[in-house]
């Protein structure tokens, strides 16, 4: 940890090095009384700040799971980097420009064994929600929507860059590309599908169902289904925690608080506190 | 790009010193003229690239090959705190004061002959920004009484020259959304002209011209066809076509950033700008040239509209963001002399074009064992060799990464950001490049803000065992390499020639060096104790031959690890600006 700090000061990135704290494990943080949680902004449904509030599936998960180790919720917002190598790295083990505190838990974190692998430095909880690339439409507009081919003639707003906006240009050769709205952000182009703009949304299930029911999207006019559309992008994954690869046992203990929340439902019943549905991982 | 929303305030409170004693004589402004005669007038810099067309040529000649071991530190200005890294500014002088930017968006006026701080500003940066490729600044401009330069927040701010204090300070656009700034902007008849920078997703490339007085916007022109301008506050003209070489409407967030910033050449009154890659990164999405991504394009200073645009690498499918500065210089050919300008690409070929009106006349590789590309036609146009194309993931099977290619040059290009130089005496371009190569693929394991997405993987390894790092001096005329210089760690370096028969770079390993300008031989060094990536000056004051560079290890090659990283392990940190000078005893030894 003395390491994290000099490398800190060396790299010059670490005006307040000496306020940089290094990520903790089990006993360092019940001791401390406080668990330091990382969660990206603008990342609804499972975290953003609203006038300056927390809020989110992430957020009431990070809550009951700093309860349940009985100490106190220090969160931080964080906006992503490019990519969540990148996120561990300033978040979990070596630190940001300003040199804020590392955070012990990260959430939203793919649970991938490639992606553990790869980064070393970081240690996977078990996942806590079973996330799918999926699609809403309008009934009144599309017929249905059990394949690509149904997408023919209709417009498709999606977030660019997403995993359901490469899956889309993609797709069978690229033949729906003509069809794609893209947006810069999945609010966006929520915004879009309510407004009439594009007759289907595409993106992950869990933001679909939190965008159309806080949109007042009657259900019954806005399924939402998931097709299979063969390519290299993954169409579903869970999401889990991280913690530093040293901090091991706080893994554990933040894995047993997600299998007693799921067990008592106070997981499915915080998804349902913002409109979505949970699905629980299989085979933890 | 990562931004916190709140803001730290200990980091950039302006700071404001007054230099207590050697106060230099009052400053009396730049003029356009001085802007415009800035090539030819020994003792000052007052522009990015000594002269508006960046030759980065000086007529003095004090030192030369003989002298040159008679040059001397005169003093090193440390940039101060612990923000050290990556130090790539060009320096001004001016009448007695050196201006030279900082890393994390800090300006420095110094006294020119003591290196005695006159003042010191901090741009008051977001927490936790982290621009995508370092937190570098390359240089201001001066305007009138005013220094003016970018911040990793982009914005531009424009100070007092004598007080360092605010005279305006405008938002380029929203750092949330990406967009950053780390070029030096040029001066144009009075207007303060800027690109941007960012690779985000929504980010498309522009180039802009502000009044340099007031900081008020005159004109904007995305670089992206399909998109609208604006001159004096109202829409103007459409950058082409929509769907003219894209397809859907990709072209919405098509990239193209301009973050090396541009040059101007009077005799034409255009100013050249070189535009980043397309996005998304694997070419098979995006079917089309996608103009203008890849690009060098002139513009009229007026109004902004494009005189003409010429594609380096139409279809770019290896994130060869071509950027690269375009250097106006008189080309002789068939005993004419032909109006041209040169350009060497990330892409790895060295351009001649008509800087009139873009008509390509040749381009030749520059670095070794190019493979994308099998050639250049005779119309400018890259013959592309398909097997080292990276795979088309529309053709691949479920989750798995496709074929990997090894690439030449890798996407950090066979140059990058640092400026290359032109002698009108031994009519040669002075090319600061590297011989490197990428595996790149598609990867599938990636993830952004917790979601999947298709990024590329990639590995970048050198192309030979004993070096990355290649200076080398180039003839325009015949596309041939004259000399070369090779060195161990990949250059990152601008440089700098002189009427004295000299080449000057510096190497990460810490060395500011010269070398004979028609031959190679390198004839001076001088170890800075940290790595040198920025670009030197050069300078007349009290009868003397000065030269100045900023010293300070960083820019992109640290943050890729890698085979690459071996050639600079070990290399220190700093943050400093050294004068050498030849004294007078010496110089007429």
């Amino acid at each position: 940890m003395r390491l994290d700090l000099r490398a800190l000061a060396i790299s010059g990135l670490a005006l307040l090095a000496a306020g940089a704290a290094p990520a903790r494990p089990l006993d360092e943080v019940v001791a401390s009384g406080t668990l330091r949680v990382a969660l990206y902004g603008d990342n609804a449904p499972f975290s953003e700040e609203r006038a300056g509030k927390p809020r989110g599936i992430d957020v009431d998960l990070a809550r009951a799971i700093a309860e349940k180790l009985s100490v106190r919720l220090d969160l931080r917002i964080v906006d992503a980097g490019e990519n969540i190598d990148g996120d561990f790295r300033l978040n979990l083990w070596k630190g940001d420009l300003a040199g804020s505190a590392l955070a012990d838990l990260m959430l939203h974190v793919p649970h991938d064994k490639m992606l553990a692998t790869r980064n070393e430095q970081i240690f996977l909880t078990i996942p806590y929600y079973d996330q799918h690339l999926a699609f809403a439409y309008r009934k009144d507009k599309v017929e249905g929507l059990k394949g690509l081919a149904d997408i023919e003639g209709h417009s498709v707003a999606v977030e660019g860059a997403s995993a359901s906006d490469l899956q889309l240009l993609m797709a069978e050769g690229g033949r729906h590309r003509g069809a794609l709205k893209h947006f810069r952000s999945f609010d966006e182009a929520a915004k879009a599908y309510l407004s009439g703009e594009a007759p289907i949304l595409a993106g992950t299930r869990s933001s679909i169902e939190a965008a159309l029911g806080e949109g007042g999207a009657a259900p019954d006019e806005n399924p939402v289904v998931e097709i299979a559309i063969p390519g290299m992008v993954k169409t579903h994954w869970d999401l889990g925690g991280a913690v530093r690869t040293d901090s091991r046992d706080l893994a554990y203990a933040v894995g047993d608080a997600i299998t007693a929340l799921t067990a008592e439902g106070r997981l499915k019943a915080i998804c349902e506190t913002y409109g979505v549905s949970f699905t629980a991982p299989k085979g933890y | 790009m990562r931004v916190r929303k709140e803001f730290l305030s200990a980091v950039g409170a302006l700071a404001l010193v007054a230099a207590a004693a050697g106060l230099p004589a009052r400053a009396e402004g730049v003029s356009d003229q001085d802007i415009l005669n800035d090539a030819k007038t020994t003792g000052d810099v007052v522009t990015y690239g000594l002269g508006p067309q960046a030759q980065r040529y000086s007529p003095l000649k004090t030192i030369n090959r003989d002298t040159i071991k008679g040059l001397v530190p005169a003093y090193s200005f440390s940039f101060g705190g612990e923000k050290q890294r990556g130090q790539e500014s060009q320096a001004l002088v001016k009448d007695g004061v050196i201006y030279v930017t900082g890393s994390y968006s800090r300006l420095y006026a110094i006294n020119s002959r003591t290196g005695e701080k006159i003042w010191e500003y901090a741009a008051r940066l977001p927490e936790g920004i982290l621009p995508c490729c370092d937190v570098v600044n390359r240089g201001a401009a001066l305007y009138k009484d005013k220094v003016i330069f970018g911040t990793l927040d982009a914005k531009l701010v424009a100070l007092d020259q004598k007080t360092g204090k605010v005279v305006w300070k405008k938002d380029i656009d929203d750092f949330k959304a990406g967009y950053s700034y780390t070029a030096a902007p040029i001066i144009v008849n009075g207007k303060v002209i800027t690109g941007v920078s960012g690779g985000e997703f929504g980010v498309v490339g522009r180039v802009e011209a502000r009044d340099a007085e007031t900081g008020e916007l005159v004109w904007q022109r995305p670089v992206i066809e399909g998109h609208m301008g604006t001159l004096n506050g109202k829409p103007s003209t459409m950058t082409g076509k929509v769907n003219e070489t894209w397809p859907g409407d990709m072209w919405k967030f098509g990239g193209g950033a301009t973050w090396l910033g541009g040059t101007y050449d009077p005799e034409t009154n255009l100013i050249y700008f070189g535009t980043g890659n397309p996005g998304p990164w694997n070419s098979a999405l995006r079917p089309g040239d996608n103009k203008w991504s890849a690009s060098r394009i002139a513009l009229n200073p007026e109004n902004g509209e494009i005189v003409w645009g010429f594609q380096t690498t139409p279809h770019d499918g290896w994130d060869f963001d071509g950027v690269n500065e375009f250097v106006p210089f008189d080309l002789q050919k068939d005993g004419k002399t032909v109006k041209a300008g040169a350009t060497a690409d990330r892409n790895g070929f060295f351009y001649v074009l008509d800087r009139t009106n873009g008509k390509f006349i040749s381009a030749s590789p520059f670095v070794a064992k190019i493979n994308w590309a099998k050639g250049i036609d005779k119309d400018g146009r890259p013959i592309y060799d398909d097997a080292f194309r990276p795979g088309d993931p529309t053709k691949s099977e479920d989750g798995k990464k496709g074929k990997t290619v090894f690439a030449v040059p890798s996407f950090l290009g066979g140059k990058n950001w640092m400026p290359i130089g032109y002698s009108p005496d031994t009519k040669l371009f002075y090319v600061p490049s590297n011989e490197w190569g990428m595996d790149i693929w598609n990867e599938p394991v990636n993830y952004k803000k917790g979601a999947a997405y298709l990024g590329a993987g990639f590995t970048i390894k050198p192309v030979f065992d004993t070096h990355i790092g290649s200076l080398k001096a180039i003839d325009p005329t015949n596309g041939k390499v004259v000399w070369e210089y090779k060195n161990k760690a990949p250059l990152w370096a601008g440089v700098l020639t002189t009427a004295g028969n000299l080449v000057f770079t510096g190497t990460p390993e810490g060395f500011l060096k010269a070398f004979d300008a028609k031959t190679g031989e390198e004839v001076w060094k001088f170890q800075v104790g940290t790595g040198v990536v920025a670009s030197p000056i050069t300078w007349e004051q009290d009868g003397e031959q000065w030269i100045g560079v900023a010293a300070g290890w960083g820019g992109a090659v640290p943050l890729w690890g890698g085979e690459v990283a071996k050639s600079t392990a070990g290399i220190n940190q700093g943050g400093s600006f050294w004068a050498f000078k030849l004294p007078k005893t010496l110089a007429s030894r």
